[in-house]
């Protein structure tokens, strides 16, 4: 029967297939719109976490500095190293102190900014170094002027290359400091607005005692255990830091994972307001089918009474009415489907995006079509049932 | 032919009102008749006689507001909605004026309609469909819609629905009556080979034509009867 049911509603649409179209619309709008959306906001998304990722999600950055004196003490050079002995989820740290210098090589000149660092940077950010070493913590801290440079730091003032070994003088607040050039760092993409190529590194420790004996650092940059626990690692430091200085905006910490997670939260949120809005197109496309199921018991009024003359049972009436309109909104989520999906591979396919749709929003587009057609088609299937069968017999 | 003598349906003093504004219209007052197995009945009346409602509480379609109605013994007037659908599927044929096929089915699927009222496979419902399409002569038009056939053949392709249950009680509303006088006696021939076969038959109609060919008359006047006739062949 149920299958009957089915062939009887395919040939009914296909009589009518203008009407069946136009009375679609409504659902189809509203199915595509869910997948669009949802294929847009997840393909963004999973583009947007990749960059954030490409850098490593275990990294936690501190900003310091800019509160009242107190505070400020907070922010020594051996801030990093507090931290990774007091935070079991904090395996790696250092500190990071800008300065920009003049540097000039044998036949370039030009300005840079200088990070001043600890050997451990290497191991927070994973450097590699294809040409030279990187600082060590045996290195002689008073006398050793040993420098890093950037992949294009060194393109810029050694054109020629075999930059290591090469002194280098910089200039910093118009005193002139000689350095060699120890090592090269390999190319490595910018994370989290760090950029790593057009930058050169010195020890903070030489700098401190040779150069400028800072006593606030400006950030500092931490290594998370794992990059599942960096999100616990970023509130473990937000919370320690918090315990030395009570002073609102007198530090920031970040990291791509806490990004990530504003993210996720803003995805959600997203989805809410989807939800609406999907919410409300089925629900217009609902009333849609119930005008047209109703306007197809009206002109069947007479099969209705032929089949009840037949020995149809009222049940079997409202069966065939119900599978009819289940059958007609299903058909519309499958068009609304497809429609969404073709749209969102070419706006992804525009904006350059990985096309990443979303598997739980077809399920439930597809069922709630189906739900729409029951809900909707009830209250026709029912008047549908209870026609009595002399005056439907009569009815032309 | 022997009529049995076990009645198909047994009709006891039934009345049947409706209600017209503030009036009351007794459209059958009192009205008691018994068809026999077998027998090729006509109810014969002038419009507004009441014999459409006397068709439609015989075909279960309709109850009576008073009065019993008994089809093989079984009372009907007191049946639920639901059993009064299962009698109509089982035991009563339908035939129309207006034939009353599906337009957008086939003569096959029209024919095997009723049988899926019954949960027939399939299968089973094909070939008792074929069947009953042949026994009319309309085996050779299966596939065709109702719309590419004439007249007669339409109501032959009714007459083929009605006996696809093969239930006790044929119920025919005027078969003739949107036929050429030519075709409507084909009709009728079948229905006396129907009738031969030992189905019984009633058919309601204002054609004298078509009355004569029946053993009884069965006259309907203001809801009551008449003397009724009995032809001798």
């Amino acid at each position: 029967m149920f299958i009957e049911n089915i062939k009887l509603s395919l040939k009914n649409f296909i009589t009518n297939k203008m009407r069946t179209l136009l009375s679609l619309l409504g659902i189809m709008i509203g199915v595509s719109s869910v997948i669009l959306i949802t294929t847009l906001g997840n393909s963004a998304t999973s583009n947007i976490k990749n960059e954030i990722a490409s850098g490593g999600m275990d990294l936690i950055m501190i900003y310091g500095g800019w509160g009242n004196a107190r505070s400020q003490k907070v922010f020594h050079s051996g801030l990093g190293e507090e931290l990774d002995d007091m935070l079991d989820t904090i395996i790696a740290s250092t500190p990071n102190h800008q300065v920009s210098a003049l540097a000039k090589s044998r036949n370039k000149t030009a300005f840079f900014e200088v990070n001043c660092i600890s050997p451990s940077y290497a191991e927070v950010f994973n450097i590699e170094m294809p040409a030279g070493r990187f600082f060590s913590d045996s290195d002689s801290i008073d006398k050793y002027p040993g420098i890093i440079l950037g992949n294009k730091t060194a393109q810029t003032l050694f054109p020629a290359g075999g930059s290591v070994g090469k002194p280098l003088k910089l200039i910093i607040n118009q005193c002139t400091y000689q350095f060699t050039v120890i090592g090269v760092m390999k190319k490595k993409d910018a994370n989290m607005g760090l950029s790593f190529n057009d930058v050169i590194l010195m020890d903070l420790n030489y700098y401190r005692s040779r150069i400028a004996k800072v006593e606030v650092v400006n950030s500092f940059f931490l290594k998370a255990a794992d990059a599942s626990v960096a999100a616990q690692a970023n509130t473990d430091v937000n919370e320690y830091l918090q315990t030395k200085t009570s002073e609102k905006d007198g530090f920031w910490v970040d990291s791509p994972s806490s990004i990530s997670e504003m993210f996720n939260k803003v995805t959600k949120t997203l989805n809410l307001v989807l939800a609406a809005i999907a919410g409300i197109s089925l629900l217009v496309g609902g009333i849609g089918i119930m005008n047209i199921m109703l306007v197809s018991v009206t002109e069947r009024t007479r099969e209705i009474g032929i089949r009840k003359a037949l020995g149809a049972q009222a049940s079997a009436i409202r069966g065939q009415f119900l599978t009819e309109s289940a059958v007609l909104t299903i058909i519309g989520g499958i068009l609304g489907v497809i429609l969404g999906t073709v749209l969102g591979k070419l706006v992804t396919e525009l904006m350059k995006w990985s096309f990443s749709p979303v598997l739980s929003a077809y399920v439930l587009a597809i069922g709630f079509s189906a739900a729409i057609g029951v809900f909707f088609g009830l209250y026709p299937a029912v008047r549908a049932s209870r026609l009595d069968p002399i005056q439907a017999l009569s009815y032309e | 032919m022997d009529v049995n003598i076990n009645p198909v349906i047994e009709l006891e003093n039934i009345h049947r009102d409706y209600r017209m504004g503030d009036n009351i219209v007794k459209a059958l007052d009192g009205l008691s008749l018994t068809i026999g197995g077998g027998e090729l009945t006509s109810i014969v009346g002038p419009s507004g006689s009441g014999k459409s409602t006397l068709m439609n509480i015989i075909g279960c379609l309709d109850r009576p507001t008073d009065g019993r109605v008994r089809l093989n013994g079984e009372d009907i007037s007191i049946l639920s909605d639901k059993r009064l659908s299962t009698i109509r599927n089982r035991n009563i044929g339908f035939i129309f004026q207006q034939f009353n096929l599906m337009p957008r089915l086939s003569i096959l699927e029209n024919v095997a309609t009723p049988l899926l009222y019954s949960r027939v496979k399939t299968s089973e419902r094909n070939r008792l469909a074929t069947a009953a399409l042949q026994k009319v002569g309309l085996g050779d038009r299966l596939k065709h819609r109702p719309t590419e056939l004439s007249g007669g053949q339409k109501q032959r392709a009714a007459i083929a629905r009605a006996i696809v249950t093969n239930p006790s009680l044929l119920l025919a509303d005027e078969p003739t009556g949107a036929l050429d006088t030519t075709t409507g006696e084909l009709i009728m021939d079948l229905f006396r080979q129907l009738n031969s076969e030992g189905r019984t038959i009633i058919i309601v109609t204002h054609d004298p034509e078509v009355s004569q060919q029946c053993r009884r008359v069965v006259r309907v006047r203001d809801g009551k009867l008449e003397p009724e006739i009995v032809n001798v062949y």
